[in-house]
């Protein structure tokens, strides 16, 4: 699992965690109550095998003449059909049985660390011959297999197993960590270490080995477990030394003597619960490995449940606006990523309105909440996002304007794709890799329009297909049968398919080429043109922005912090933002003067200071601006800004 | 502070980069399918200028900086370094090439390894290199290379691991990184596209004065042909592993001569452009690199090709001081077959794809 | 078709490796132990039997190439040597009659199996953070037990105290095996128990990856954009989820059936199934090496049957390998 895909995935505040609170996120997998459990679990048998026998000093071979006792205060587990302590013989067997098991587990390892880290970094024909030899060791089932080498053995002690097990034991990790050395070594950082001039050696011991240090325990743990069990197994069929006492050993020994059937669950249960509780031990801290490896892993439980329910607010808050041209309204919108006190406001009381048939630009860098919004808008925040006051209002035609907010799931889901449809940043990750784009056009059309026969709805496909200009022939090609651009088109026809009011595009071209973005920029507008439905168009490109967008709003750190028309913007910004942000982008004509952009970093919303948001990068801040939060307020007609500097004082300054 | 030499810090002559498709099919087969990622790429850097290479993705403009900085094998083609041949993939040699040929990369998040910290990444270098004698020496120098790159105080980043810091911080570090070894030459792939707009241009800026200050011989690449007017003094345009047009970067720009170059500016974003009605330039995309197409790579979507742009690869044709082209609408040779066909010269052209 | 093909290149490939394995083994073994056994056999064996083996072990004069030129035509024949504990039965026979038991036992419970591992696993990951999570120490706790071992206790209380089903064996022994009533429903009786062991046991090894899957898969954006089309939640967690997040489940179907194969084999010996797992037993306790390879032999040509099947379903599930390139 990729950071980057992980960072895609979670909207914005997550990407940039601030110093202390990843490194607690970074180990929270490996301090949950399943890890913790585990750990606690496998130190008890680590400690018994290497204590046990010194304290309880009962020889587990001695034979006495309490036969077949049940557990008693002088044999706690009781003994066997000899009279031997089967307590004594377990705790021995805890010493042996871990024996093998870490020392099987070692070995493997380091044959798979040796045959992975090879295959994954030389490449080419050493690693078609590694993975294959990996491979055929992993499809040749391992129990027969270690039959038949042990059956040959000249001697069958603890040792001798153990390496035998780890003979078949070591591909299922040499493959994965094949896989994962394949995949680091494709980061930046391997081929910066070598432009560095790092040695090959060095690059593996000391570049790649540390990023797999999860993956090796991850595969360690597995393969102590599946060594206890393969010893276990060989032991029972008698296959191993049974005079040693192992777990496997004791059962072999119960079992031929009919301990079960004579009542003496005593001798039978002990060793198996044993192995079964150490296996338990060790998947559970494997989980702890899981969620550290995939963070996605990490449940959410608190956040999860609150999801589902509706934003609590007192009073249902009234549309402001009454004018008809109006279909969509966000009022007062705020979203939280976590719990409070410690939430982070991704999005900070935002208001928007969105007129029939506008381009409503949405600008903004990372940490800005524009694609929180964009999220909270379509109501398709994850925990731990979470809408937490405010109101979505969209205007039906010619009815009563309806809060997204508190719709019922049933009525969400007819109001979605219908009225406001959403196109993606990454075309690829957006379509289902395993359906057809017929399958996937027309499963919303089957959703939202039952009454159309499988004709009508073909007939609707071809006909969004070829308004975005995609040939009506790849209506039942793959996702991965498509190129970059055809992909977007694809997902644009398939937004457009029941003909919605509103389509928010959450930066729909940034992962394109400049001339296939043009492309598909002016497929957009075009359509907008012949078909009127509105757009909300979220990206960190300004510069496109004015050039395709009615009105823009700018955002910072939760808010919108200028908003008015694409044209006044571009010629009279009024926030120092704004007017930075312009200057940020290079242009293809006029003077080449030399441009600074906006000193200083985006902001980390876990560390918003009182007072303006931006105020650390300004240069033109003066003293309230560190105290007061500025108001988005008028300055001319449909012209807001959110800056004390073009603002009459505020009432602790006096008058103005 | 320029130093324009006469010997040019860094020339490449006629690079080309093949990827193999399938290994174990090529070997089974004798010859099997390659990529043609870079083709008869040559250019030239000099000290105290910054060159910029502009490309969509997939144009091979990164393959090019990887066989400048030694990571990939040239299939064919000579890099030499101060007048002097390289041909070194590993050992010594291959120490010294990079010692003096350095690059930074894309994504500074990706760059920089998330187990070791930023003291660590700034020390290998010197200690790869031999540069630093003793931990004093080393330390000392690590300071000033942040320094080097704004990034104060100092001794706040030397302990931090990768993921503490955001990716303009982080990207200057790679920056000091690459600088450690005090190279000729720095190699720069994308080094702001993954930035956060309102600091590129610091970032640019930074590594404007660098050129200046070091007298570095710098490779700019990236897709944004704005940004390459802004920054570099030269620029080229490369299309499916080809350099097709290249130039002096504000001549290019107001100028271009090459269909695929007008293409290019006329769809990168512009404000001064807004409200004017939205018109379908061409539909196209670029050829797979498997089979390029014949001729002239850019042919199958070109408004202006000819029947020999399908069969024969056009040379170079020189149309100003510094300013050339590889196509055949220039081309002494066709030029009577041209002379009724659309002579996208810039005025004609731009009225026709803006 | 390349994708199959290659991966049927690979499963010759990999039966051959195991044939190769087959033969090097008794004769790479350190401290000679061909020698040793055989001076063991001498006097127990019927001289056809320790003529036999001399050959097995390569101890005749032959060369190891000559050797191994026999030894692979034998085999192509279907000629696995003679058996000594049903001596002189070959291998190929005794394997033959209780192959069927085995192949028809573990492969219901391994699908079943399967089918309610992954259908857990699916609904697990859905309602993540709900009670369904505790589907997850419980089934890991089940999945660490010794297949045997469980069989063992489930045998003991199920049989043994209840007197629910019967003690062992594949059917009842007074009848004839034919395709009457009487019979099938005798080996249905006698084959709930082993394979309810093998169920419960290999269950985890479905449902954990299928759980992890789904989350994962999740929080793709198809995934999402899925749900903002307004589709039913049905059709989002089976058709978008579901259906992507099995595919690891196909794919790494290899190892876990080596697991299950493995644990299945003696969970025969626990309840006298007459499967192949007891032949197994069989020839360990008697030393029976011409019946123990054999039987490795046929578990991984079966093993790589079922994986090829697996492929099969693959392909039929994920597109992109159908791919012509």
């Amino acid at each position: 699992m990729s950071a980057e895909a992980i960072a895609d995935a979670v909207p914005e505040p997550a990407a940039q965690p601030s110093p202390k609170a990843s490194t607690r996120s970074r180990f929270a997998g490996l301090r949950s109550a399943k890890t913790m459990t585990g750990l606690v679990m496998f130190g008890v048998f680590v400690l018994a095998g290497a204590f046990g026998p010194v304290f309880w000093r009962k020889d587990p071979s001695a034979l006495s003449n309490d036969i077949l006792q049940p557990p008693s205060s002088a044999h706690w587990f009781g003994t066997t059909q000899t009279g031997q302590d089967i307590l004594a013989q377990v705790l021995v067997g805890t010493r042996v049985s871990l024996l093998v098991g870490v020392t099987a587990a070692v070995l493997a390892t380091v044959l798979s660390l040796l045959v992975g880290l090879t295959a994954g970094y030389v490449g080419g024909l050493t690693d078609e011959l590694f993975s294959a030899l990996a491979n055929v060791f992993l499809v040749i089932p391992a129990l027969p297999l270690v039959v038949v080498l042990a059956g040959y053995l000249p001697t069958r002690g603890s040792l001798t197993v153990a390496v035998v097990i780890s003979l078949t034991g070591w591909s299922w990790g040499a493959r994965i960590l094949r896989a994962q050395t394949l995949s680091i070594r494709r980061r930046d950082f391997i081929e910066a270490a070598r432009a560095t001039g790092e040695r090959p050696i060095r690059i593996i011991l000391f570049e790649i080995l540390p990023n797999e240090f999860a993956i090796v325990a991850s595969s360690f743990l597995f393969t102590i477990v599946f060594a206890i069990l393969t010893q276990a197994g060989l032991a029972f069929l008698g296959l191993s030394d049974v005079t040693t006492w192992s777990w496997g050993g004791i059962l072999y020994w119960a079992q031929n003597n009919q301990a079960l059937q004579s009542g003496a669950w005593w001798w039978f249960v002990p060793p198996g619960l044993c192995i079964a509780l150490i296996g338990m031990a060790l998947a559970l801290i494997n989980f702890g490995i899981d969620e550290f490896v995939n963070p996605r892993l990490r449940v959410q439980k608190l956040a999860a449940k609150r999801a589902r329910q509706m934003p609590v607010t007192k009073s249902e808050p009234r549309p402001a606006s009454r004018r008809t041209d109006v279909v969509l309204e966000v009022t007062d919108l705020h979203v939280n990523y976590g719990e409070e006190p410690s939430a982070v406001k991704a999005v900070d009381g935002v208001d928007l309105v969105l007129r029939r048939g506008e381009v409503l630009g949405i600008a903004g860098e990372s940490g800005s909440g524009k694609s929180t919004l964009a999220y909270a808008i379509t109501r398709l925040l994850r925990p731990p996002g979470e809408v937490v006051s405010g109101s979505i209002h969209y205007w039906p035609r010619g009815e009563e304007p309806v809060d997204v907010l508190r719709m019922s799931p049933d009525e969400l889901r007819a109001f979605r794709w219908a009225e406001l449809a959403i196109v993606f940043q990454s075309a690829m990750n957006s379509l289902n890799p395993v359906l057809t784009l017929r399958v996937q056009m027309a499963d919303s059309l089957t959703a939202h329009r039952p009454g159309m026969s499988t004709q009508q709805r073909d007939a609707r496909v071809v006909e969004v297909m070829t308004m975005v200009g995609l040939p009506a022939d790849r209506a039942d090609a793959y996702p991965h049968e498509l190129s970059g651009g055809m992909r977007q088109r694809a997902l644009i026809a398939m937004a457009l398919v029941l003909e919605p009011d509103v389509l928010v595009l959450d930066e729909p071209t940034t992962a394109l080429d400049v001339v296939v973005q043009r492309q598909i920029l002016n497929q957009i507008m075009a359509l907008r043109e012949q078909l009127g439905f509105a757009v909300v168009f979220i990206t960190h490109d300004l510069s496109l922005l004015i050039e395709v967008a009615d009105r823009i709003a700018i955002m910072y750190a939760g808010r919108v912090i200028e908003t008015g028309s694409a044209s006044e913007l571009y010629r009279s910004p009024q926030h120092p933002y704004s007017d930075g942000l312009l200057h940020s982008f290079p242009h293809l004509h006029g003077p080449r003067k030399v441009l600074t952009g906006i000193p200083g970093t985006p902001p980390d919303l876990r560390f918003i200071a009182p007072g303006c948001p931006f105020q650390p990068r300004c240069s033109k801040a003066i003293a309230s601006c560190t105290t007061t939060m500025p108001l988005l307020l008028a300055t001319t007609k449909g012209h807001q800004v959110a800056c004390l500097l073009t603002q009459p004082r505020s009432d602790d300054d006096g008058q103005l | 502070m320029t130093v324009s030499s006469e010997t040019p810090a860094l020339e490449a002559h006629g690079l080309v980069k093949h990827f193999p498709v399938h290994r174990i099919r090529q070997r089974l087969r004798g010859r099997g399918e390659v990529v043609h990622a870079v083709d008869d790429v040559s250019l030239t850097l000099r000290s105290g200028e910054v060159t910029a290479l502009v490309g969509e993705s997939g144009s091979g403009k990164s393959t090019v900086a990887r066989l400048l900085a030694g990571l990939y094998p040239l299939t064919d083609g000579t890099i030499s370094i101060g007048g002097a041949t390289v041909r070194a993939t590993r050992g010594r040699l291959f120490r010294e090439h990079v010692r003096r040929v350095q690059m930074v990369f894309q994504d500074p998040f990706g760059s920089l390894n998330p187990v070791h910290t930023i003291a660590y990444h700034l020390r290998r270098p010197l200690k790869v290199h031999g540069l630093a004698k003793n931990r004093a020496a080393t330390r000392a120098a690590t300071v000033e290379l942040l320094e080097q790159v704004n990034l104060t105080p100092a001794e706040q980043y030397l302990a931090k691991y990768p993921h503490e810091l955001s990716g303009g911080q982080l990207q200057r570090i790679a920056i000091a990184r690459a600088l450690a070894a005090e190279p000729k030459v720095l190699l720069a792939d994308e080094p702001v596209s993954m930035l956060d707009v309102s600091i590129r241009l610091g970032l640019l800026n930074l590594l404007a004065g660098l050129v200046k200050s070091l007298g570095l011989a710098m490779l700019y690449i990236t897709h944004d042909i704005a940004s390459a007017r802004y920054f570099a003094t030269t620029t080229l345009v490369m299309y499916a592993g080809r350099v097709i047009e290249g130039g002096p970067s504000e001549e290019l720009v107001q100028r271009p001569a090459h269909p695929y170059t007008q293409l290019l500016l006329a769809s990168a974003p512009d404000p001064d452009r807004a409200g004017r009605d939205p018109e379908l330039l061409d539909a196209g995309e670029p050829p797979s690199l498997v089979n390029p197409p014949e001729g002239c790579r850019f042919h199958p979507r070109c408004p202006h090709a000819m029947d020999i742009c399908r069969t024969e690869a056009p040379g170079t044709t020189e149309l100003r001081p510094g300013h050339w082209t590889r196509c055949w609408l220039y081309s002494a040779d066709t030029e009577a077959d041209t002379a009724q066909a659309p002579r996208p010269s810039s005025a004609a052209s731009k009225e026709h794809l803006t | 078709m390349r994708y199959l093909a290659r991966r049927f290149a690979f499963y010759l490939i990999t039966a051959w490796a195991a044939l190769t394995l087959n033969f090097l083994i008794p004769r790479l073994m350190p401290g000679d132990p061909a020698q040793a056994l055989l001076s063991r056999f001498r006097g127990r064996l019927d001289p056809r039997a320790t003529e036999a083996l001399t050959a097995m072990f390569g101890l005749n004069d032959e060369s190891m190439w000559s050797q191994y030129r026999t030894y692979l035509a034998d085999l192509s024949k279907g000629d696995f040597g003679l058996s000594f504990t049903f001596f002189p039965t070959p291998v190929s026979t005794v394997i033959m009659d209780s192959l069927w038991w085995t192949i028809v036992l573990v492969g219901i419970a391994t699908v079943v199996s399967f089918v309610i591992g992954t259908l857990l696993g699916i609904i697990a990951g859905w309602k993540r953070g709900s009670r369904w999570d505790h589907l997850l120490p419980v089934t890991t706790f089940f999945s660490s037990i010794p297949y045997f071992w469980f069989g063992l206790i489930v045998l003991f209380v199920l049989s043994g105290e209840l007197r629910l089903f019967p003690l062992s064996g594949g059917y009842s022994s007074w009848l004839s095996v034919d395709f009457s009533w009487a019979f099938l429903s005798s080996a249905f009786k006698h084959a709930i128990l082993p394979g309810l062991t093998i169920v419960i046991a290999s269950i985890a090894g479905w449902l954990i990856p299928m759980r992890n899957m789904m989350v994962t898969t999740m929080s793709d954006d198809y995934v999402v954009l899925a749900e903002a089309k307004g589709l039913s939640p049905r059709r989002v967690m089976l058709n978008y989820a579901a259906r992507n997040a099995i595919l690891p489940s196909v794919a790494t179907f290899t190892m876990s059936l080596g697991f299950v194969v493995g644990g299945a084999v003696l969970t025969e010996i626990v309840f006298g199934y007459p499967g192949i797992g007891n032949n197994l037993y069989q020839a360990v306790i008697n030393e029976d090496f011409p019946l123990m390879q054999g039987i490795f032999l046929i578990i991984t040509f079966v093993v790589l049957l079922a994986n090829f099947l697996a492929d099969l379903v693959y392909v039929w599930l994920d597109p992109r390998t159908r791919v012509e390139a």
